[in-house]
């Protein structure tokens, strides 16, 4: 009798928790729609002077707007101003009138002046003031920035215009983290169902623009990845913002989910240290270049999921490719014949060549945190650079003391792997390579004024094609000079639920997270 | 007794001290100094100045310690580097995921605690019979494996093949619900990390139990007290576990230790939104007062549970009491 009872409870809890489960999917035509979107870390802070990741930035593109929207190549849209025109160092944006903010105040010149003067203390934001001198209103609707240079970079701002009136009444707007943020975008931030790993944002029924064709956005934070993609293939989520290369063939293989591979805007890299007293000889540098399998590299390390590249550049259209009289592939009798030609020798046969009583043989830092992937990298370097008398020792340490290690100025290191990510205007990455004395900050103490010179141009070109010339040739110098070995243009990886959802649509640099709020405000449950 | 309760407290203080200590200067000495950090950031020169001067990193480390320890007294565990939770206050932040530590990790812990006593008392008093090699074994098995796999398994099992429970998190994203519905959400969600723990956990004392059960069960008392005609219920109830639960006390404390390390883990494999998933999230972002934090409540609690154990010890073998 007491085991029936017992059965009984058992079987009760079982079908209470089965009916909860099956109660969160949802369906019927008025049910509130929701997009769920997994991602791998949780919430930050959302203050526009805090926030720091690539994710919160993507967030508030959907509770603000920016002066100018993308297309999928990135190329500069009407979105807050209508209009605009560049007149030497001058840039005029003309605004829309119809805007307001979600507490109904006017949307105005001022709110973007206020916006842009704070912005220089603004972590993700400071970027775009730089060479801004002074903002000028003429009207509610005319903003006018005069700049240091022409700043060719200003059609590539992706700028969060807060309301001034909010931000200006905080003690310390600095510091400030609002609980209830007032934008103009698209969504308005949810509160009261944000907490506890989850980040909601509801439809703004006020927007001035397309109305979002989903009532509530929700990002779902996942530590596990494994969990995420189970999640991903029963539909207890809509989209992944970023999958492992794994999770990425396993949810390849599954019915209904569309998966795909994006630009990053960044580069992967093998760092020369300019101070060591040998890898300053370019020969050796070059001899490195041409022991680099990366094809193998991209293969073994990325999955195959990464693309070749010459150049720190990795924007659509603005890859540098080098002639065929001056590109290095991977060529190890190449690397023995420079070097043999400049004088390295293994006079001592120990299968590793010196000169000056200096062997070539070099220390190569990598953070420990990337070694379960980075090993296959590693050990084709040291196995092919043995094939050409260049000893290579590996040391894998933590990432911080890696970025404590290998820095512009310090001598006592000699090769590194890393990486940086760049931005959605071609010409910001190349900063890294100003000479370092002048800021540049490549970590390998990377000098040379002719790059200097053709930097400037970059930043002062106003036309176009003329810019993307300078470019070129910056990347051209870059490419000779070898401060670098480039391994590859790694990818974002993303998937969506495609029997569910229609209406997005994929942009160079993914479906999310690619500073435009196109897809948020247009995806829609497929009828 | 009050004087070794005294005694015991007294320790315990001085202990707590020395951690706070410990957790200062540990932080500042493991390889990823946040300058470091900032100085990689993708942002401009001022704001990362800005930056360092808000986390008091430009004071020497003796005036750093010096504020730390003043501020702890008076109960400001300081700013986080970071945002968690919608804010950067270290105690807030804490205090907030505390409950869903402290239900996760008492649920499993409960669960392991009553489910291995059972197997433990069933496999002694069934000794070499079929039922005790196959629950040994079982135990033996749960206990030894790694917590990654098997809630990968459970994930996989109740998630993706049956479909009865959420793959992680505390609540379903984007649903407002309101009283019970919203009780049985969080159970819902709750249930299998508290299963991943709870039978992993359930092993160790199964098999602690079991072998102190059958060395108690030969004692000379047991012998005289089934000579004396009691029934095998009211031997095992009055006198064999009561005896077996001294070492199983002392399992439990130890494994608090345990629980909440393995708390990492778990509300990591499971998005669980415990202290254990801020403590991974803080590291991950070298953010020391969070971490500074974690670490503080996490040892005063395991200071705290290890003193009342051995209070409890005091009660449950009148020889230390005497």
């Amino acid at each position: 009798m007491k085991g029936k009872k017992l059965l009984i409870v058992l079987l009760a809890i079982v079908m209470v928790f089965t009916f909860t489960a099956c109660g969160g999917g949802g369906g019927g035509a008025d049910e509130e729609v929701i997009f769920n979107i997994a991602t791998t870390n949780g919430e930050e802070s959302m203050s526009f002077f805090k926030a720091e990741s690539a994710k919160v930035e993507d967030w508030m593109h959907l509770m603000y707007d920016s002066l100018l929207e993308f297309d999928e190549n990135y190329n500069a849209v009407p979105h807050l101003a209508t209009s605009w025109e560049n007149e030497g160092n001058d840039w005029t944006f003309h605004l829309r009138d119809d805007v307001v903010f979600s507490d109904g105040e006017k949307l105005t010149s001022e709110d973007v002046k206020y916006t842009y003067e704070m912005g220089v203390n603004s972590y993700l934001y400071s970027i775009y003031t730089e060479r801004i001198e002074s903002i000028e209103c003429p009207d509610e609707t005319t903003v006018i920035f005069h700049c240091a240079d022409a700043k060719p970079d200003m059609l590539y701002q992706s700028m969060p215009i807060i309301p001034k009136h909010i931000w200006e009444a905080q003690e310390d707007p600095l510091t400030w983290d609002p609980e209830e943020i007032v934008g103009s975008g698209p969504y308005i931030y949810d509160p009261s169902a944000s907490g506890n790993g989850v980040t909601a944002f509801i439809k703004n029924p006020d927007y001035w623009g397309d109305q979002p064709k989903i009532d509530t956005l929700v990002f779902t934070e996942y530590d596990n990845a494994g969990a995420m993609a189970q999640a991903m293939k029963i539909g207890e989520v809509d989209a992944c913002y970023s999958l492992e290369k794994t999770q990425y063939d396993d949810l390849a293989n599954t019915e209904g989910v569309e998966v795909a591979s994006f630009d990053a805007w960044g580069f992967e890299y093998l760092g020369y240290n300019m101070l060591d007293e040998l890898l300053a000889d370019k020969t050796i540098r070059h001899a490195i270049d041409y022991c680099t399998d990366v094809d193998y590299i991209i293969e073994m390390s990325y999955g195959g999921i990464a693309d070749v590249g010459y150049g720190p550049v990795n924007n659509k259209g603005f890859e540098y490719d080098p002639p065929a009289d001056v590109k290095r592939g991977f060529n190890i009798d190449k690397a023995n014949e420079i070097l043999d030609k400049a004088g390295y020798k293994d006079t001592d046969n120990d299968g590793i060549r010196e000169k000056d009583g200096k062997k070539l043989s070099f220390e190569l830092i990598t953070a420990s945190h990337r070694s379960s992937w980075q090993q296959a990298t590693v050990n084709s370097l040291i196995e092919n650079c043995a094939k050409a008398g260049i000893e290579i020792k590996w040391n894998a340490m933590e990432v911080a003391t890696m970025w404590d290690t290998c820095y512009d100025g310090n001598p006592d290191w000699q090769l590194n792997l890393d990486g940086w990510g760049g931005t959605m205007d071609p010409g910001y990455i190349l900063q890294l390579f100003i000479s370092w004395e002048n800021g540049g900050y490549a970590t390998v103490a990377y000098s040379n004024p002719e790059f200097d010179k053709v930097y400037g141009e970059v930043f002062a070109a106003t036309d176009a094609a003329e810019r993307a010339k300078y470019i070129e040739e910056a990347q051209a110098i870059l490419y000779e000079d070898c401060p670098y070995t480039y391994l590859c243009y790694d990818k974002t990886l993303q998937c969506i639920n495609s029997d569910k959802w229609t209406g997005y649509k994929p942009y160079s640099n993914g479906f999310f997270g690619n500073l435009s709020a196109y897809n948020y405000t247009h995806i829609e449950p497929k009828a | 007794m009050g004087k070794r309760i005294l005694k015991k407290f007294f320790f315990s203080c001085v202990t707590i001290v020395f951690v706070v200590a410990f957790n200062f200067f540990l932080f500042r000495i493991m390889p990823g100094d946040v300058e470091t950090i900032i100085a990689k950031a993708n942002t401009t020169e001022a704001v990362k100045q800005r930056l360092i001067e808000q986390a008091g990193l430009h004071r020497p480390l003796l005036e750093q310690f010096w504020v730390y320890m003043k501020d702890l007294l008076t109960g400001d565990f300081g700013e986080a580097f970071n945002s968690y939770d919608g804010s950067s206050n270290v105690l807030t932040v804490i205090m907030g995921r505390i409950p869903n530590t402290v239900i996760l990790l008492f649920c499993a812990e409960l669960f392991a605690i009553i489910a291995g006593l059972i197997i433990g008392v069933i496999c002694a008093q069934k000794r070499s019979t079929k039922l005790d090699t196959g629950l040994l074994s079982g135990s033996l098995v749960l206990y030894s494996m790694p917590t990654f796999w098997f809630a990968m398994l459970l994930i996989f099992l109740f998630c993706a093949t049956l479909q009865i429970f959420p793959t992680g998190g505390i609540f379903t994203p984007g649903r407002h619900y309101y009283g019970m519905a919203k009780i049985l959400d969080y159970l819902k969600h709750m249930i299998l990390p508290m299963l991943c723990m709870g039978v992993l956990m359930m092993g160790c004392y199964a098999i602690t139990m079991r072998s102190t059960m059958i060395n108690i069960l030969t004692e000379d008392y047991i012998n005289t007290a089934k000579a004396k005609g009691f029934s095998t219920r009211y031997i095992l109830f009055h006198h064999a576990i009561p005896n077996a639960m001294i070492p199983m006390v002392t399992i439990i404390a130890l494994n608090l230790a345990a629980i909440l390390g393995g708390a990492i883990q778990l509300e990591t494999l499971f998005s669980w939104q415990g202290l254990g998933q801020l403590m991974y999230d803080a590291l991950n972002r070298r953010d020391y007062p969070m971490l500074q934090g974690c670490f503080f409540i996490s040892a005063v609690a395991m200071i705290l549970a290890n003193f009342l154990t051995d209070v409890l010890y005091g009660f449950i073998d009148p020889r230390i009491r005497e």
